[in-house]
């Protein structure tokens, strides 16, 4: 302990110097978190978003439908869902149905994506039925109605209110068709969803396919992805008791989705350790020049009668409570933006203002995340690299003789 | 001058440990800065190339209306590519391609499958200047002169159409005269793109056989064109419109909006990396400038009072700084530069997977490498030179108001 | 689903004047349900053999072609183009609501899949859906005589609130002493017109009265049309067996 209360008042004594390396740890830290908390937030975002509009965390289907899409392969998911909905730890649960077929005005037909949702369940949480997507008349509140992309509905020249005729194979392989009236138009920027969505509730889709009841897709909502492991064998279990049916995780089922976010990880990582050996590096400097610089220093208190392990011992009490104090400060600065960076977010729509977006929306907020294994990790890193940059230079200078250091 | 130079040097090269600590933080800054830059730069660039590499290229040239609602009238002269083509150092290929959309099916089956396609007719001398499409063969070989009747199917196309290498398809769709058009193809090769919807919809066959297919004799849809430079496609398009006629000149920005839209969001992303790696390295230069000239106030404050006017001592710091951060920001910049131009040539594997990454329209190639850039190079260069400078103005200051005296005390 | 036009031009491929060869009764004039449930009931127990020419205009080219036709009740029907001699032979045969097209150029069988159900049925103003809908008008649509003179009817049939139907209303104009229909007019439901179905050229085959040139006309698309002609046209004919399977496609 003594150790520590010398190491204190010597870098009390010399606040300037103590000032210079304190920034340079907690400046680096705090720039090298930040990043990755950028980055963390960002990709915490499009997974969030891609499970609610997608898979969700875990997604139930039946066993051939994630590598074949037939519309026959469906799951009793009005079964499934009351038992998975009163799991414990299961926040939301989403069922739905994709049905290929083509959408008929008086006037032309496309082919489109029957999306059947249960749209007051997922009004709220799902992307797609934004209300800010809406460009014209309201989600589907009735199990005649449908909304349709914005590019479909030029195509077909219809309006809100008009009606349409879907035309689907149903389950049997057999033609079904069914009139909606359009309830809404939906404009995304998505290419895909405004040319070629039609939805509609889940209701309508199943009676049409002759599957009430049913869906492709069950969509489980958890606390988060973290919740994933713990939960999984429970929800196969649920899974199991209806037929030809498993759950997956978001990673199988949205194997793309997965395969981007583990690039993304792997790009942040990437920056993320040339960012840190950069500031490593400053911080590196700063401490070895700090040492280097009180040669004079050391001769001094060894000619006191100090032996050189305890000079050496006080160096790395120095330096530990340096990269201490530092990584606190660090981590502080960056928990203090980060308040503000993840609930309000960095605005940057002043970046987009001048340019044309082609009618596409996107959030230009972005807001910051934060992972508790990085502050750990780049903290205890730059701990360590304080401790052992000045271990370095002691040892040097401790090698002169005092007289001669004295003299320096 | 020469004298203020040579005594700087000679300050400089006294403490050679510490003068060569603080450069060679700042060159190692400089250069890991323009690592970075161009890294960031390549994510974008790439995206681009991955996007409008693969199909749609980076402008088209097309009948006026075509791309509206792909007309199959809506055709060009296949004989004379347009000389705005021709002549534009910027225009690095272009290649003439007829489309058309078809049901495809393989065996003699009535019950097989079939499935709506899009047929590109494509010659595979011209695609080869404009398209990496004939890269992403997952089998087989590619279209070649003279192998009339083979076709390329996107990998998920083959599955659903339950067809494999040497399968025969056939093809039906409807011609430009409105009579029934049709063709018996050899899969050749199977395509691979990483692009979901290209992978499921798409087919590639030889030109002449889709002109005479679909009734289109020396007509063609489009031409797709590579440009040196595709951030400035949009540009491109408007002058060479203005030296086209009866064309019309589309742009990938305007083909691809979505797409176009995600870049300038991951433009923010980049201008985020940008700058918080900017301050890095002035937090870095900051840092370790100070702490050297800290070190150095008592060796100042001695030149102070052996009779160096306070103005000259100024001088002397800030060009001691300077002389720094140049050489620094040389070394430095030749280091990134040939570190950033090595990342080019031999990217880094960053995704397990072989094939790039589609989502809603971007494609991420799976490999990382840089995309060095004038500016990427100049401006962390320029920004260490002038640091340097800018940073010895506040110990110099400092010392300037400082009696030696005091600054001897002080240490 | 239904698609009424469908009505019409089936009932033109197949027989054309079957829908109206009942003899008109004596005394009561049927009432316009009566009178379209007649068509669908006669209709379905028919067989026909035709030859018929078919000339398309679009705005960018034109196309005559000769066709063979064969039909029995409302769900077979098959149809072989006879010239030009560049398409001969290209059939296209429908069974219940399942069609296939056959190439002899390339000597191939292909099922058409729902998502190509709205694509033009030989270059022509029909689809491929149109060929294939069943035509269950009675019971989709509300009838209501709009006009009536001695000669001639119109009837309008509006579709019942939840049919599966795309248009607003059609309009029927009925010749009453011949009982044959002069022309179809299909409106989206603000009352546009979206296409127009004209027939005339009355001839009497078997002993019934029927159009043999109907006319398609698309509303929104100025100078296009789609015309058919019957050159010979017989009714209750016996046709070989096994004339609706695939294989007979290709003979």
């Amino acid at each position: 302990m003594i150790w520590f209360r010398i190491a204190w008042r010597n870098l009390w004594r010399n606040r300037r110097r103590t000032s210079i390396q304190l920034a340079a740890i907690a400046g680096s830290l705090f720039l090298a978190l930040f990043y990755h908390h950028i980055a963390v937030g960002m990709y915490a975002d499009m997974i969030d978003d891609g499970v609610r509009s997608g898979s969700g965390h875990v997604g139930l289907y039946h066993k051939r439908y994630l590598d074949d899409r037939q519309v026959s392969d469906t799951i009793p998911a009005d079964t499934l869902v009351p038992l998975l909905s009163q799991e414990p730890g299961v926040e939301a649960v989403y069922a739905r149905l994709n049905v290929p077929g083509l959408l008929r005005s008086s006037r032309n037909s496309r082919p489109a994506l029957g999306m059947g949702l249960d749209i007051a369940r997922e009004a709220a949480h799902n992307i797609l039925l934004d209300p800010k997507n809406l460009v014209a008349g309201s989600l589907p509140d009735s199990p005649a109605e449908v909304a349709i992309g914005e590019v479909l509905a030029q195509e077909l020249q219809v309006k809100v209110g008009k009606k349409v005729v879907w035309m689907a194979q149903d389950a049997q392989g057999e033609m079904a068709s069914k009139l909606f009236k359009v309830s809404g138009i939906l404009k995304t920027g998505v290419k895909a969803v405004d040319s070629g969505t039609v939805l509609a509730s889940r209701e309508a889709l199943a009676a049409l396919i002759g599957r009430e009841g049913h869906a492709h897709e069950i969509a489980v909502m958890l606390e988060g992805p973290e919740a994933i492991p713990g939960m999984l064998p429970r929800l196969k279990a649920i899974a199991s008791q209806a037929e030809a049916t498993d759950a997956y995780p978001w990673q199988k089922a949205m194997p793309n989705l997965a395969a981007i976010i583990e690039w993304g990880n792997s790009e942040t990582r990437m920056i993320v350790s040339i960012l840190f050996v950069l500031v490593g590096i400053g911080t590196l400097n700063t401490m070895l020049m700090s040492v280097m610089e009180r040669t004079r220093e050391f001769g001094v208190i060894r000619a006191l009668g100090v032996h050189r392990g305890s000079i050496r011992v006080m160096v790395m009490a120095e330096a530990l409570v340096l990269g201490l104090a530092g990584s606190v400060v660090g981590v502080a600065l960056t928990g203090l933006l980060g308040l503000y960076t993840s609930t309000v977010g960095m605005d940057f729509s002043a970046m987009y203002q001048d340019m044309d977006m082609g009618g596409v929306a996107l959030d230009p907020v972005i807001r910051t995340g934060w992972d508790w294994t990085m502050v750990l990790g780049l903290s205890l890193g730059m701990i360590l690299l304080s401790v052992l940059a000045s271990l370095y230079p002691a040892q040097r200078a401790l090698a002169i003789r005092p007289a001669d250091a004295i003299r320096k | 001058m020469a004298f203020m130079t040579r005594m700087g040097f000679r300050n400089l090269w006294r403490n050679k440990r510490r003068t060569l600590l603080t450069m060679s933080a700042m060159a190692i800054a400089t250069a890991l800065l323009i690592v970075t830059l161009g890294i960031t730069e390549s994510v974008m660039v790439d995206s681009v190339d991955n996007a409008t590499g693969l199909y749609h290229g980076h402008a088209k040239v097309t009948a006026p209306g075509y791309l509206d609602g792909r007309d199959m009238d809506l055709t060009l002269d296949a004989g004379a590519k347009p000389p705005a083509l021709e002549s534009d150092p910027s225009v690095l290929g272009a290649a003439g391609r007829v489309r058309g959309f078809a049901l495809l099916s393989a065996g003699h089956d009535s019950d097989s499958l079939s499935q709506p396609a899009e047929l590109l007719g494509v010659s595979p001398r011209e695609e080869e200047a404009v398209s990496a499409l004939s890269t992403r063969l997952a089998a087989g070989s590619n279209l070649a002169e003279g192998r009339l009747n083979d076709i390329l199917l996107g990998t998920t196309l083959a599955k659903r159409l339950g067809a494999s290498l040497g399968s025969e398809v056939v093809a039906m769709g409807q011609a430009a005269d409105g009579s029934v058009a049709a063709e018996v193809f050899t899969v050749a090769g199977l395509l691979n793109s990483g692009d979901a919807m290209l992978d499921g919809s798409l087919a590639l066959a030889p030109r002449a056989t889709l002109q005479r297919m679909f009734a289109l004799d020396g007509r063609l849809h489009e031409w797709v064109v590579k440009l040196s430079n595709p951030k400035a496609s949009r540009d491109w398009a408007k002058q060479t419109q203005a030296r086209v006629t009866d064309a019309e000149v589309t742009s990938w920005e305007r083909m691809l909006p979505q797409m176009a839209a995600m870049m300038r969001q991951s433009g923010t992303s980049k201008v985020m990396t940008s700058v918080i790696f900017y301050f890095a390295v002035v937090l870095v230069t900051i840092n370790t400038m100070y702490m050297a000239q800290l070190e150095r106030l008592r060796e100042f404050a001695v030149m102070g009072a052996i009779g160096l006017k306070p103005r000259r001592l100024m001088a002397l710091i800030v060009l001691e700084g300077l002389m720094m951060s140049a050489i620094a920001a040389v070394v430095g910049g030749l280091a990134g530069t040939g570190l950033s131009f090595y990342l080019m040539e031999h990217p880094i594997v960053m995704s397990s997977s072989a094939e790039s990454l589609t989502m809603a329209g971007t494609t991420l190639s799976t490999s990382m490498r840089s995309e060095p850039s004038w500016d990427s190079i100049l401006f962390p260069v320029l920004l260490m030179m002038s640091l340097g400078g800018v940073l010895s103005l506040f110990p110099a200051w400092k010392l300037g108001r400082l009696r030696p005296v005091d600054a001897l005390r002080e240490v | 689903m239904i698609h009424p036009r469908s009505k019409w031009l089936m009932s033109g491929l197949l027989a054309i004047g079957l829908a109206f060869a009942a003899p008109p009764s004596a005394d009561a004039r049927p009432d316009a349900k009566t009178l379209i449930r007649q068509v669908e009931t006669q209709y379905q127990s028919a067989t026909s053999h035709s030859v018929f020419r078919m000339k398309v205009v679009t705005q960018s080219w034109t196309r005559e072609m000769t066709l063979e036709a064969w039909g029995e009740g409302r769900d077979k029907m098959l149809s072989k183009i006879l010239t030009p001699k560049k398409d001969a032979g290209t059939a296209t045969l429908k069974v219940g609501d399942e069609m296939w097209n056959y190439l002899p150029k390339i000597d191939r069988l292909m099922k058409i899949p729902s998502s190509l159900m709205g694509d033009r049925w030989m270059g022509s103003h029909l689809t491929n859906d149109d060929l294939v809908k069943e035509n269950k008008v009675d019971e989709l649509y509300t009838f209501k005589v709009a006009s009536e003179t001695a000669r001639e009817a119109s009837i309008v049939a509006t579709p019942r609130p939840d049919a599966a139907v795309v248009w607003g209303s059609i309009t029927y104009r009925i010749d009453l002493s011949r009982q044959v229909p002069l022309d179809v007019a299909y409106f989206d439901e603000d009352g546009e017109l979206v296409r127009t179905i004209t027939f005339d050229q009355l001839r009497t085959v078997n002993g019934r009265t029927i159009p043999t040139r109907m006319r398609y006309v698309p509303a929104d698309e100025p100078g296009e049309y789609t015309e058919m002609v019957y050159e010979t046209i017989e009714f209750d004919r016996p046709l070989p067996k096994g004339l609706f399977s695939v294989r007979s496609l290709r003979r």
